[in-house]
């Protein structure tokens, strides 16, 4: 197959100059997922931590709620969103189908059961009795929690990482509630689909090497921090 | 008057819809020792963190120096030790800093205390080192120097020597007992070994499955122990069900072996019908040394060692016995050897609850 | 230094978050209408000939609208101009469209275009098809049971080339024929890939022409027409249509603007065009019941 030496060769080329179709796309792609991240993680950490720690009623409840939604198709989230959001669905007056919002909504939705998931586990599986423990040494509930998000900084981190991967993956939901629109809801993912649709493989290969590119990045900045807390200095 | 230290009126823990600790009364005054002593799964641990406002009570209230309208505020008054010391990532100083930190102390004046309390324990030396580095010994010690870095006023201390070899358990526990006495503190010791508990308290508190059934001073509990879970926890190696023979003047230890009524203290009673002796109330040989009764003839069935002389179980006529060999007595198993026992050593089991409401 | 990496993180999310937001404005126009945005459902194969890419920023230009091109199946297309999810139509499948027509979904269905279909194979030809009718052409690819790729995935095209088995009174059956539930031009990928026959737009064709090893076989056949329609969504029937934008885009289309537009695009990449603009006439002017 000839093609994937053509389409590296195309990759490098488009990456080199800078081409600004492929530039607008990658930024899109960031901007796109790495809100839908940081929601996700502005929502699960808390969540995770609160399953992890506090016992309420209900609990048992939510806690399979988010594992239901980690393994959640993400077709179907997409499709749950488009009926929330077609004109004549409840939210359609917002008129947020075919935007750059849809999809930060439907990535929202599949990141942060994941993120909130790998928060519990980073929490449980600190020593069972450090929150007793914290409480003891005089930590209001707030000022324990913080402390337990601190120690537990490498697995939540980890958490952040797997919920910034699998926003930027998504591919059916987006293109289902974005529309894949140029240069407004077109992302990498999207954009590959795109090309391979159009058998137009050496740009896809393009998109896909830098949609590599760009999680590699964001990844190894991440990690950078998660290793950081390793040496135990603050 | 001053307030006491710690009331507990009507207190119930529940876990689920289980009940796992039910208190009705318990009060301590400030600056008393109290040791809570109990079988595994008792609720002692359970008992110490309601004590320290550390868990949510399921009825009944807990008062720390006549109040408890602000927990937060009462809770920082207290410390609790742990048997292992749980820190966060970081060094010897940064966790014995930490509850000054949370309690908003910070800076040079922060900083004193936490040299102060380093000082307590000779931690100087170990300050800058990361706390995971550290043998088990000194762990406890930063364990303890951070609780006491705050100047709490009530001292929880949950099987704090457990893991630790003899030698630093006896030794911790005199210096922390001495420090205790020093400032005034109020203290809870939780302790598996009963003559630990009782070298360090003046109260003694026993617990079995959540309830407290018998409290005193030492004397009272080894005196007069409750019922037959008091007095295997205190220690008593042989507890024996009496009944009365026939003739009214032989009581049957073990239902099998005649005694002398007159040579039991108090008689024989409708609430006195379990009589507990040490192994050292028994004796083997041909010699006893005081004043004895004699049991008749017994069959070794198994010897175990220890320093202070072997403890010999026996068989005498259908009733097993524990017996202490003195050290340099030759017995083998099987062997048949006379058995005495020393009246005036037994004491007798009370039912009831006697001392414990 | 952990904490300017933080600050930093947090700076990019946030600038992330503004220019997203930023992202509605762009562009200034002549006349501002009252509802800028057009949402226009089409085919996947009428977007990837890029015809809309040439013809929109002129229209959005002039009119001061916004199209969302709304690419996918031409079952789905149709699908929401019934339910009032989309302002305008433009796909290719005559028979679906009069349904829709029927039931009062749409209104002001205009033809703007054609294309044809063409047959394209290995250049060897092993089932003899070439200038053959369409008819004699199948036959002879079913009894030499060549390998046939079809897109398999409801498409217009899809549709044309089962009617056409049917129209010759043939059942392809599995084995020689592969139904491949993909685009056109991964389908001729396939194709190319296993040397066999399929049925293309002659749009699609001309892009990729050049990467192929097959070659046109048949074509001319007015059977073979691909027809392109425009149609208003009832704006009566779904208060929420862009009643004005879509009236103003079906304008375009058939203005002579835009019909030059139409009948230009593709000369200069390929040599030639790849649609006939046929704004004005019906289907009974091409020869078509």
């Amino acid at each position: 197959m000839t093609y994937i030496g053509q389409g590296l060769g195309e990759a490098v080329r488009l990456l080199l100059q800078l081409d600004p179709a492929v530039l607008k796309v990658a930024w899109l792609t960031l901007q796109v997922s790495g809100l839908a991240a940081l929601i996700s993680v502005v929502l699960g950490v808390p969540l995770g931590c609160a399953l992890a720690t506090r016992r309420f009623r209900g609990r048992g409840a939510l806690v399979s709620f988010v594992n239901v939604g980690m393994g959640m198709p993400p077709v179907v989230v997409g499709l749950l969103v488009s009926l929330l959001l077609w004109r004549y669905g409840p939210l359609g007056d917002w008129q947020l189908l075919y935007t750059p919002w849809a999809m930060v909504i439907a990535q929202v939705l599949i990141a942060a059961p994941i993120v909130a998931s790998l928060s519990f586990s980073a929490i449980v599986s600190l020593d069972e009795r450090l929150p007793l423990q914290l409480l003891a040494l005089g930590a209001s509930r707030l000022q324990a929690d913080r402390l337990l998000i601190k120690e537990a900084k490498l697995g939540l981190l980890a958490a952040v990482i797997a919920g910034f991967g699998r926003a930027v993956s998504e591919v059916g939901a987006s293109m289902m509630v974005g529309g894949n629109l140029k240069d407004e809801t077109r992302v990498l993912t999207t954009a590959t689909v795109l090309e391979v649709g159009k058998g137009n493989y050496e740009l896809a290969i393009s998109f896909g090497l830098i949609l590599l590119v760009l999680v590699y990045l964001v990844v190894a900045v991440l990690t950078v921090l998660q290793q950081a807390g390793k040496r135990g200095c603050s | 008057m001053m307030a006491k230290a710690v009331e507990l009126a009507g207190v119930r823990v529940a876990r689920g819809e289980r009940t796992v600790l039910a208190v009705e009364a318990l009060a301590v005054e400030q600056g008393e020792m109290v040791a809570v002593v109990g079988p595994n799964g008792a609720g002692k641990s359970t008992l110490l963190a309601a004590i320290g406002l550390l868990l949510p009570v399921a009825a009944g209230q807990v008062r720390l120096f006549g109040e408890h309208d602000d927990p937060l505020a009462l809770r920082r008054r207290c410390a609790l030790v742990l048997q292992d010391g749980l820190f966060l990532t970081g060094s010897v100083r940064q966790n014995v800093a930490l509850p000054l930190s949370l309690r908003g102390l910070r800076g040079a004046a922060a900083a004193r205390k936490v040299g102060q309390a380093l000082e307590l324990f000779n931690l100087g030396h170990l300050a800058a080192r990361p706390v995971q580095r550290l043998s088990g010994g000194e762990r406890q010690r930063v364990n303890l120097a951070r609780a006491l870095v705050t100047d709490p006023e009530i001292l929880l201390l949950d099987e704090p020597f457990s893991s630790l070899d003899k030698s630093a358990r006896t030794h911790l526990l005199q210096e922390l007992a001495a420090i205790i006495r020093q400032r005034g503190l109020t203290a809870f010791l939780v302790s598996h070994h009963f003559e630990e508990a009782a070298w360090f308290a003046e109260r003694i508190v026993m617990l079995a499955e959540g309830r407290i059934v018998q409290q005193g001073t030492l004397a009272e509990v080894v005196g007069q122990p409750l019922n037959e879970a008091v007095a295997r926890l205190v220690g008593y190696d042989n507890l024996l069900a009496c009944t009365l023979a026939a003739d009214k003047k032989t009581v049957l230890l073990g239902d099998k072996l005649p005694v002398a009524a007159a040579a039991l203290p108090d008689g024989l009673a409708a609430d006195r019908r379990i009589c507990a002796f040490g192994a050292e109330a028994v004796q083997i040989g041909l010699l006893p040394s005081s004043a004895c009764c004699a049991l008749g003839e017994g069959v070794v069935k198994k010897i175990v060692p220890g320093i202070h002389g072997a403890i010999v179980q026996l068989d005498c006529g259908g009733v097993g016995l524990k017996a202490r060999l003195s050290s340099g007595t030759r017995l083998d198993e099987g062997a048949k050897t006379p058995v005495w026992l020393q009246s005036g050593a037994l004491r007798w089991v009370y039912g009831g609850t006697k001392g414990a409401e | 230094m952990k904490q300017k990496l933080w600050a930093g993180l947090a700076a990019i999310c946030l600038a992330g978050a503004l220019l997203l937001a930023g992202c509605g404005g762009q562009g200034a126009a002549k006349t501002e209408p009252a509802n800028k945005d057009i949402i226009l459902s089409t085919t996947t194969s009428t977007r990837d000939s890029g015809l809309l890419d040439a013809l929109l920023p002129v229209f959005e230009q002039e009119s001061g609208y916004k199209v969302k091109v709304i690419a996918v199946g031409t079952g789905q297309a149709l699908k929401m101009g019934e339910q009032g999810e989309a302002d305008v139509l433009l796909v290719h499948a005559p028979e679906a469209e009069k349904k829709v027509l029927a039931t009062g979904a749409a209104v002001n269905r205009k033809l703007v275009m054609h294309n044809d279909f063409v047959f394209v194979g290995p250049k060897n030809d092993p089932s003899g098809i070439a200038k053959q009718p369409v008819d004699s052409a199948l036959r002879n690819i079913a009894q030499a049971k060549e390998t046939f790729v079809s897109r398999g995935d409801d498409s217009g095209t899809h549709k044309m080339e089962l009617a056409l088995w049917k129209k010759a009174g043939l059942q392809p059956e599995e084995g020689w024929y592969r139904s491949a539930g993909a685009g056109m031009g991964q389908t001729l990928k396939i194709a190319d890939e296993r040397q066999g026959y399929t049925l293309t737009d002659r749009a699609t064709w001309l892009a990729l022409q050049k990467n192929m090893t097959l070659t046109i076989l048949v074509e001319g056949d007015p059977s073979l027409l691909n027809i392109y329609h425009v149609m208003e969504v009832n704006s009566e029937k779904f208060t929420k249509v862009n009643k004005a934008g879509a009236q103003a885009f079906s304008k375009f289309l058939l203005s002579s603007k835009g019909q030059q537009m139409i009948a230009e695009f593709g000369k200069d990449k390929y040599g030639q065009a790849l649609f006939f603009a046929d704004g004005g006439k019906t289907e009974a002017d091409l020869g078509v019941k």
